[in-house]
């Protein structure tokens, strides 16, 4: 290694002081800047501060303000509302104006929710003298504030604002005064007040002393001018005293609270009243003015100066230490500035000789152990002049280092080199370094190839070209030999049209082999590698993205993957090529690179398709083959399996191939029989023609018939069997439905055939069972018909007979059994089938005698007479599913049939009845005729026939029979004076004219009949039939003219009678009217003298006289009551009667409570029945009522206490009402005259009357149908019994 | 002022007596003019036949009427004053012993101003004219007379 020299770089002392006095001058002019800028940073802080703290201040008193303004709105808004509240206003004034009532209980309410839900403190209620009326208790807040707010609300009519204050008990206090007027016509009347008081601590206070940033001075105050002095509304935070007792005169001007109430707002700097100096912001807080005072509250929003500077003192003394720190670092950096100038250059040189050190090591250790040549060059011009070089170096020219160092490149290299050194060198200048392959000469003169890896370097200054030389003749010896194989290769390639290629993935590039150029048909010189270009270039379009999709795949796992594509050459053929790759991986077993080949397969792959389409031809001639085709192999395995095998089965080829056919598809018990077929086939015997039946996949069998052949190999053997089947199940099946419905057809003619000729039910029914088991081939038939029980009962049976009917009981009641296909066919009147009995839910009851006997499925066919069904008819088979639909059609028209003829046999016998009906009512209609003398006729009017019943003969006196009737016939008969009275026949009359008319019989004897006619009409109105009947009513005839004279005769003596009556009826009245009068007047003049007597000469006369008068005035005074009951009687009788309905418990109850009034002291216990009532006068009723009760009432006078009833009792339908006392009664014997009037059974000492009112009762009684009587014992008590409604139902009489 | 006389209208002498006598026990002292029938008392109020001459603008401050008159029946004399012009407001009052309820609505119908059932006890009669007589005599001017 050779030494390159250095400059080392020293610098002289006098050099180095001038930059320190530079650095020092520096320095100062540098503190001094610093300084003065630090101090006008600091003044600006200060202002900075300040004028935040001043906008804090601004928004925060305004703020606090805006909150108080606000909070202050709602309170008025509150009094506002109570003042609008015009119910609460009127339900004051009313309590105001009322005394000592308490306030109303909605006012209350309203105060309470006032109190409750907007906190005011208290509310109160002044009168319009300014007192508190409520609470009773003054709150102890009536100091001037309240007063003059009480004043002026009751002045002036609107809310006050009663300012802050301290009340009585002390507590700062404030509210709104609400005027409460009576709105009226007219100015409102004030009448009152409430105050609404508000206790300022619940949210003023906390609102006014909140700050909304920590801080330990600031503070907000609500102040107010109070005369000379500044009052503090609020707690403030540097005096311990309440609210409103902070105070100072305004004299002290340097308080920001005075300047706040001398108008001063905004920002201003102050002594605040701790001494404190601060910075405060002023404001007014609106609508807080006073009506009064004219005064207003001001808010006051301070801040300590001393703390809002704090800050800035802080800041201040920080950034000194900061300047202070700031210039020691400046001076101790230009010292070390100045001081490391001194040391860079004996750094630096430090660093090259340590560099130069580590470089010569690395040098001398790659030297020394490299197995290329290593030649330093010293670049002079165009010539290299070899400097140093390794051993290696030395080995390879076999020159001494000495020797090689007098050498030049060019010396080492042959002139042989591919690449001429001139050219080598302008690639060297060109790019800096370079690998050149060239030749090189060793020193005994032999060439040898290198690859020299060539670099210009500068080393301090100074060109140098370094040079690794590489000895490549292995190599190139190696290259040869692959090109060698490459051109085996090639030609292999091009006979087999393969292609190789390989990936290589650090270069990302292609390597192709000439084959892939052919295959790919591309100009091996255009290629570059760009493998996406040739892609898109060649690959079929449809092909594409699979291939990029997997070569994308290849890439990015390194799994290779076969390929195969299309490629359209420039010719516009298409070829297919296949590609494998597989991966090259290095030592450490990570891909490297990917090689494969590429396949020309074009022929194959048609050779291939024409192959397949060939085999799809085949398979789609045997799938499309109605027939099944089924291939086996010698051993009877399946080897083709068309599609009609497929669809016949239900496997799938796949299921069956490979199996021995006879495996799952034959049944059992034809194996060996298709194994004999199979083994005769295989042995050459041929054609085969076999009927067998295959098992579905779904358990199904179907019938094929086959037709079998062989194909036979090369050697003669029997390759394969082919059998083409067809499946036959249907067509089987339908043959053999096809003779079941003919023997249906020909059991159904046979039936109808029986129905001809069975005309009776029984044999008919069992003629039926016959056919069906001999002819339909059933099991066995019978019939059943349903009994009154609702029974099911066999009627007939044939076929199969054993003790099956025996077994079952079938009954068609709704509710239980009948659920079986007989009794549903017999309730829902449809045909019931049971396909298979053993199966059948429905057939469970039955199941196991139906098993038993051998049926296997039935049907059940309802058997119907009209619309009511009266039975079924069983039919059994042995056969599972037996009857299909047509053939149960088939059997259903048969019994159809059957029903029809037991109907329209049933129709016959009741037609019979009928006409035998029909006899029986025409004679006994001819032997009523005869008997009443009725006769009739038909006239029919079209034909003008004329039929008469024979008792119409008789009716003329004619023999039945001997006479042809006419209308004309019959008009000769007729009185010639009644003939206009015939009927024209069609004549619209009444229904059922009645005609009277006389006739003369052939003897001449006049007899009087009456005919009913009635007229028959068609639809269009033509006359059509006149019928009639005749009657002889000579006889009553002859009666009603009786009868007649009679009533005259009668009304003529009813007439006379009645006048004679209505004339006594008139005296009556007259000779009452005068009693009344004049029997009266006498009595009147003795009782009303005896009495002037008594009371004008009470001195002129003894206590005899007095007795005596007394004796006159009681006489006369009976004997008006005596006249007064008899006129009564005698109204009673002559009284116009009015029924109506009367309530007769009513009246009893009325009469009843009238006794009771007038002798209170009696106790006499009553029991009238409820709800007594009765066609009646009333009037009348109310007068026996009173007679009854009176009478019971007078008569237990004599007890103590007594009972008496009003109640009824029905006898035979009739009324009988009484009234029963147990009172004094009577002998039994006397019972009969107890109704005579004036009859009296007691003294009038004992019971006073007249004796008139029982007369009086019987007499209203009779008036009204009715019938009284009494029954009694003395000492036990009386019933008076008495009935209103005549028991025989006669008119009831209007006369005495 | 004139004096005012009740006119009483009775046939039986018994009970103008005991009329008369009531009528003193009651401190009642106004002439009582006696008409036997109805004939008498229509004379009377009309100045006709017997009492042809007097002054019929004198009417009495009111009738006591029986109804069972000889002659003229009370309801028929009661009807003839109510046709009358001069007579058709005169105070009348139906004093009877009937006690058919057809007289008393007859009395009402034709415009008798009270009716009393003659009690047989002279204490109701005594009562029933004395309330009549104090309301009539005493507290009610008589209505003038009629054209």
């Amino acid at each position: 290694m050779a030494d390159a020299p250095l400059d080392t770089g020293t610098t002289s002392p006098a050099r180095r002081r001038r930059p320190l006095l530079i650095t020092l001058a520096v320095f100062v002019a540098i503190i001094l800047v610093v300084g003065g800028v630090t101090y006008a940073v600091y003044r600006q802080q200060l202002r900075t501060i300040r004028s935040k703290t001043a906008d804090q201040l601004t928004s925060i008193g305004g703020l606090k303000a805006n909150q108080i303004s606000a909070w202050l709105q709602e309170r008025q808004g509150d009094a506002n509302t109570l003042h609008a509240d015009e119910p609460i206003e009127r339900l004051i004034t009313q309590w105001l104006a009322s005394r000592g009532e308490p306030l109303p209980a909605d006012v209350r309410r309203y105060f309470a929710a006032l109190i409750v839900h907007y906190q005011y403190a208290s509310i109160a209620v002044f009168d319009r003298y300014g007192r508190q009326r409520w609470p009773a208790a003054a709150t102890g807040d009536n100091g001037h504030y309240v007063v003059e707010a009480v004043d002026g609300a009751l002045v002036w009519g609107t809310t006050i604002f009663v300012d802050l204050h301290k009340s009585a008990n002390g507590l700062p206090a404030l509210g709104y005064m609400v005027p409460i007027d009576v709105a009226g016509r007219g100015p409102p009347v004030l009448v009152g007040a409430v105050y609404l008081r508000v206790d300022p601590a619940r949210f003023l206070y906390p609102l006014v002393q909140t700050w909304p940033v920590p801080s330990g001075t600031a503070e907000t105050l609500l102040v107010r001018r109070d005369g000379d002095s500044v009052t503090f509304l609020n707690p403030v935070r540097g005096f311990s005293g309440a609210p409103l007792t902070l105070s100072i005169p305004t004299t002290d001007r340097q308080l920001p609270a005075t300047k706040a109430v001398n108008g001063v707002t905004g920002i201003v700097e102050g002594v605040d009243y701790r001494g404190a100096k601060v910075l405060a912001d002023l404001r007014v807080v609106p609508g807080t003015r006073s009506s009064f005072r004219g005064t207003q509250w001001y808010i006051v929003a301070k801040e300590n100066l001393s703390e809002v500077y704090a800050g800035a003192f802080r800041r201040a003394a920080a950034a000194i230490g900061v300047m202070a720190a700031v210039i020691a670092v400046a001076g101790l950096g230009v010292l070390l500035f100045w001081r490391s100038r001194e040391s860079r250059s004996l750094q630096a040189l430090h660093a090259a000789e340590r560099e130069r050190r580590a470089l010569g090591q690395h040098y001398e250790y790659v030297t020394r152990h490299a197995n290329d040549s290593m030649l330093l060059f010293a670049v002079d011009g165009a010539e290299m002049r070899v400097v140093d070089a390794n051993e290696r170096a030395v080995q390879t020219y076999g020159y001494s280092l000495e020797e090689l160092r007098a050498l030049t490149l060019r010396d080492l290299r042959s002139e042989t080199s591919p690449i001429s050194y001139e050219a080598a060198l302008d690639l060297l200048h060109m790019q800096g370094a370079a690998v050149i392959e060239s030749e090189h000469r060793r020193r005994d003169g032999s060439v040898f190839p290198v690859e020299n890896s060539a670099r210009l370097m500068e080393i301090e200054g100074r060109p140098y070209l370094q040079c690794i030389v590489r000895d490549i003749a292995e190599r190139k010896a190696s290259e040869e030999a692959v090109r060698k194989l490459e051109a085996v290769r090639d030609v292999a390639e091009e006979v087999a049209g393969i292609g190789n290629w390989t990936w290589d993935l650090a270069t990302q590039k292609a390597v192709w082999s000439p084959g892939m150029f052919r295959l790919w048909d591309v100009d091996p010189d255009a290629f570059d590698g760009d493998l996406m270009a040739i892609l898109t270039q060649r690959v079929h379009p449809d092909d594409l993205p699979a291939l990029l999709e997997t070569t994308a795949l290849v890439l990015e796992t390194s799994d290779p993957l076969p390929v195969e594509f299309r490629l359209v050459l420039r010719d516009g053929t298409e070829r297919i090529v296949a590609s494998k790759a597989t991966p090259r991986r290095d030592a450490d077993g990570s891909v490297v690179a990917i090689t494969g080949y590429y396949q020309d397969v074009t022929e194959r792959r048609q050779a291939e398709q024409e192959l397949r389409r060939e085999h799809a031809f085949a398979a789609a001639v045997m799938d499309t083959a109605g027939a099944l085709i089924c291939v086996l192999d010698r051993q009877g395995r399946i080897t083709a399996f068309n599609r009609a095998c497929e669809e016949t089965t239900g496997y799938s080829f796949a299921e069956v191939s490979g199996e021995p056919i006879w495996e799952r598809l034959i049944p059992p018990a034809e194996v060996d029989g298709v194994k004999a077929v199979f083994a005769d086939l295989t042995a050459g015997v041929m054609p085969s023609d076999y009927v067998n039946n295959w098992i579905a996949k779904d358990g199904s069998q179907h019938m094929i018939e086959w037709s079998n052949t062989i194909i036979v190999a090369a050697d003669g053997d029997v390759e394969h069997v082919v059998g083409t089947g067809i499946d036959v199940t249907e067509r089987r099946a339908a043959e053999k439905r096809v003779i079941r419905l003919n023997r249906l057809y020909r059991v159904l003619s046979a039936v109808d055939e029986a129905i001809v000729h069975v005309r009776e039910p029984q044999p008919l029914y069992a003629e039926i069972c016959r056919i069906l088991v001999e002819m339909g081939e059933f099991s066995m038939v019978w019939v059943g018909l349903v009994d009154d029980s609702r029974r099911v009962i066999a009627v007939a049976m044939a076929g199969h007979t054993g003790d099956y009917l025996d077994d079952i009981e079938i009954t068609v009641d709704r509710r239980r059994t009948a659920r079986g296909p007989t009794g549903r066919a017999i309730i829902t009147g449809t045909t019931q089938v049971s396909a298979d009995i053993a199966t059948d839910p429905a057939m469970k009851p039955w199941r196991e005698a139906a098993l038993r006997h051998g049926f296997r499925s039935l049907a059940a066919l309802p058997l119907r007479c009209g619309n009511e069904v009266i039975g079924a008819v069983m039919i059994n088979s042995d056969s599972v599913s037996a009857l299909d639909e047509e053939e149960v059609a088939l059997l259903t028209q048969l019994t159809d049939d059957v029903s029809f003829a037991i109907e329209s046999h049933r129709g016959e016998t009741e037609r019979r009845a009928a006409e035998e009906g029909l006899r029986e009512s025409e004679r006994m209609l001819a032997e009523a005729q005869r008997l009443g003398h009725v006769g009739s006729w038909r006239f029919d009017v079209p034909s003008g026939m004329l039929m008469w019943s024979p008792e119409l003969y008789r009716i003329f006196g004619l023999e039945p029979g001997t006479f042809v009737p006419t209308l004309d016939a019959f008009a000769e008969y007729v009185h010639p004076e009644d003939r206009s009275t015939i009927a024209e026949p069609g004549a619209r009359g009444q229904p059922d004219d009645l005609h009277e008319m006389r006739i003369i019989r052939p003897d001449g004897e006049i007899r009087h009949i009456s005919t009913r006619v009635a007229n028959i009409f068609s639809d269009d109105g033509a006359p059509l039939e006149m019928v009639g009947t005749t009657i002889d009513v000579t006889e009553n005839k002859v009666m009603e003219d009786e009868v007649r004279t009679l009533n005259v005769e009668l009304e003529q003596r009813v007439r006379l009678r009645t006048a004679q009556l209505e004339s006594a009826n008139e005296e009556l009245e007259a000779f009452a009217y005068s009693v009344s009068h004049d029997l009266r007047a006498p009595l009147r003049a003795l009782d009303g003298f005896s009495l002037a007597l008594l009371e004008d000469y009470t001195d002129g006369l003894d206590a005899t006289a007095q007795d005596y008068l007394g004796r006159v005035r009681a006489a006369s005074q009976r004997m008006g009551v005596l006249i007064e009951d008899l006129l009564g009687l005698s109204r009673v009788t002559r009284r116009e009667m009015v029924l109506e309905d009367v309530d007769l418990s009513a009246v009893a109850r009325r009469i009843v409570e009238r006794f009771q009034q007038e002798q209170p002291e009696r106790s006499v216990e009553f029991a009238i029945a409820d709800g007594l009532r009765a066609q009646a006068d009333p009037g009348l009723l109310e007068i026996v009522l009173e007679n009854l009760v009176g009478n019971a009432w007078k008569f237990t006078s004599k007890r103590k206490s007594a009972h008496i009833e009003f109640a009824v009792d029905g006898e035979g339908g009739e009324d009988v009402y009484h009234v029963r006392d147990d009172g004094a009664g009577f002998e039994p014997t006397y019972a009969g005259k107890l109704f005579a009037p004036f009859q009296r059974l007691h003294t009038m000492s004992e019971f006073p009357g007249t004796g008139i009112g029982l007369a009086t009762v019987q007499r209203i009684v009779h008036r009204h149908g009715g019938r009284c009587w009494a029954e009694g014992a003395p000492g036990v008590g009386a019933t008076v019994y008495f009935t209103l409604a005549p028991a025989n139902g006669q008119e009831r009489s209007g006369l005495p | 002022m004139r004096e005012k006389i009740i006119l009483l209208v009775e046939d039986n002498p018994d009970d103008v007596e005991l009329t008369r006598r009531v009528l003193r026990q009651a401190r009642i002292v106004n002439e009582v003019v006696v008409a036997r029938d109805g004939v008498e008392a229509l004379d009377y109020l009309f100045g006709e036949g017997e009492h042809a001459g007097r002054d019929i603008a004198q009417l009495p401050a009111v009738v006591l009427l029986d109804l069972k008159l000889p002659r003229v029946g009370g309801l028929d004399v009661l009807r003839r004053l109510r046709a009358d012009e001069r007579t058709r407001l005169l105070p009348v009052v139906v004093l009877t012993a009937s006690c058919e309820e057809s007289d008393l609505i007859e009395s009402y119908a034709l415009g008798a101003n009270s009716y009393v059932r003659k009690p047989v006890l002279p204490d109701d009669f005594a009562a029933a004219v004395h309330t009549l007589g104090l309301y009539w005599l005493l507290f009610n001017e008589v209505p003038p007379v009629g054209k």
